[in-house]
């Protein structure tokens, strides 16, 4: 999608008004679009605006009853945790501060904010980096220290690493096609000898994104790369890695 | 007399009045982040009343409507760890969610897909950031409805078919039998107008 296209979609946009591959086209175009990026996420604010056109009305009653109830009966610390990575050698639980983490070498860049992040993201990326960095701070706060692409051998960007200035780093990528139950993604972290030492496997989430927290030794990490495994993952890489993210 | 009680008040085992009744809703949002489960009837007490309005407006069916605000608020209290109270209302989050439930639940009804959604679903829009010139304060109930009534006709009937009716726009221009770069053009330049009129409002 070009330019021109996606300024007269911006419309539908804002309205969830495209069809599955636009949408699509769309992300794709305002992950690499900052000035339509800024535009559509005026636009779907004004959209957004529009429930007030309805008018309130009085709700039945035994409706608060029943919503209440309900939340009496769901667990939100479960539900809240949709993205929680899954680690074989490394148990992850997004939302708990983890063990005392190794401490990082690697030569971050300056904090970049959330916002200038946002704006290079495809917009669902976004919004789970921005569930995630939420809960960071609920936890102490980390800042983003730097955001590498995760390329794909054709150079094509399937998605980030952003790396907080605690060593740890969230994964995210909404362009990994979804695999059947017998195989899944893996994490790995490559020294600069090729050592691969695993971080865990990515897992699906909402929205048919892709998601991971891990925390490995940012010393001895120069590439992590992504490999398809067999369900459950693997003690060693035994595929080609698919997607790799250069952290040097 | 006692005075009447303009907004929730919740009383304990003791009789004593709760303090949530009184938080703003970003404080009652934190609040529920941290498990307290009488937040989410609080949070009811203010906008059950505006949710049931719109879930009605969009399923037209009392019992759909009633459905899509319990599944709303339940969904508000199981992802309120995403709610960041810095970037946007409360209020426009509980009433994306009610949004998204309505429209999933009428297309269903009609056997239309769903229609796919930037951000995952139930992902609030207002995590995202907004713009600054669109303050709580420009976004109020009269001061959107009055930059709807500004926005020409054709643009606002294809608007409101988008979001009340949840049509994509092909289906729009189906329906009312136009070409789809007109529709595109309608959403597009009507919801620019909005816009332009909600920021005159901020700098009156």
């Amino acid at each position: 999608m070009n330019c021109e296209q996606a300024e007269e979609m911006l419309g539908a946009y804002a309205l969830d008004a495209l069809t599955g591959d636009e949408m699509t086209a769309m992300r794709a175009h305002l992950a690499s679009c900052p000035e339509h990026a800024a535009k559509a996420t005026e636009l779907r604010a004004v959209a957004a605006s529009l429930h007030a056109v309805a008018e309130p009305m009085a709700a039945p009653a035994g409706l608060r009853d029943r919503i209440t109830a309900a939340v009496a009966a769901t667990s939100q610390t479960e539900a809240s945790r949709p993205a929680a990575a899954i680690a074989r050698h490394q148990p992850l639980d997004i939302g708990v501060r983890r063990e005392t983490r190794p401490s990082s070498r690697l030569h971050w860049r300056p904090a970049m904010t959330f916002g200038a992040i946002a704006a290079t993201l495809a917009i669902a990326v976004a919004g789970m980096l921005a569930w995630n960095i939420s809960l960071r701070n609920e936890s102490g706060g980390a800042a983003i220290s730097v955001v590498r692409p995760l390329q794909q051998d054709s150079g094509a960007t399937a998605g980030y690493i952003v790396l907080f200035d605690d060593g740890e780093a969230t994964v995210v990528s909404d362009a990994m096609p979804r695999l059947d139950a017998s195989q899944s993604y893996q994490l790995w972290s490559l020294s600069d000898t090729g050592e691969a030492t695993s971080l865990g496997l990515i897992q699906y989430v909402d929205g048919g994104s892709a998601s991971a927290d891990v925390s490995f030794d940012a010393a001895r990490t120069q590439r992590i790369a992504i490999t398809i495994e067999p369900a459950g993952g693997s003690e060693q890489p035994t595929t080609q890695p698919l997607y790799i993210a250069d952290l040097s | 007399m006692a005075p009447i009680p303009t907004e929730a008040t919740d009383l304990n085992s003791d009789g004593v009045r709760s303090t949530n009744g009184d938080m703003d809703d970003a404080a009652l949002l934190h609040a529920m982040q941290g498990g307290d489960e009488s937040s989410v009837a609080v949070l009811y007490d203010r906008y059950g009343g505006a949710a049931y309005g719109l879930a009605h407006r969009i399923t037209n069916d009392a019992t759909l409507a009633e459905d899509v605000v319990q599944d709303a608020f339940v969904s508000v209290w199981k992802q309120c760890a995403r709610f960041d109270g810095s970037r946007g209302q409360a209020k426009s989050w509980l009433m994306t969610i009610v949004h998204h439930k309505a429209v999933d639940t009428v297309r269903r009804r009609a056997g239309r897909p769903e229609r796919p959604l930037p951000e995952g679903f139930d992902e609030p829009v207002a995590v995202l950031g907004r713009p600054d010139e669109l303050t709580e304060r420009s976004m109020d109930a009269a001061a959107v409805r009055n930059a709807v009534r500004g926005v020409p006709e054709d643009q606002r009937t294809t608007i409101m078919m988008a979001y009340f009716e949840g049509l994509t726009h092909i289906e729009i221009a189906e329906r009312m039998k136009v070409p789809l770069g007109t529709v595109k053009s309608r959403l597009r330049i009507g919801l620019e107008k909005m816009r332009a009129e909600l920021r005159q409002k901020v700098l009156e």
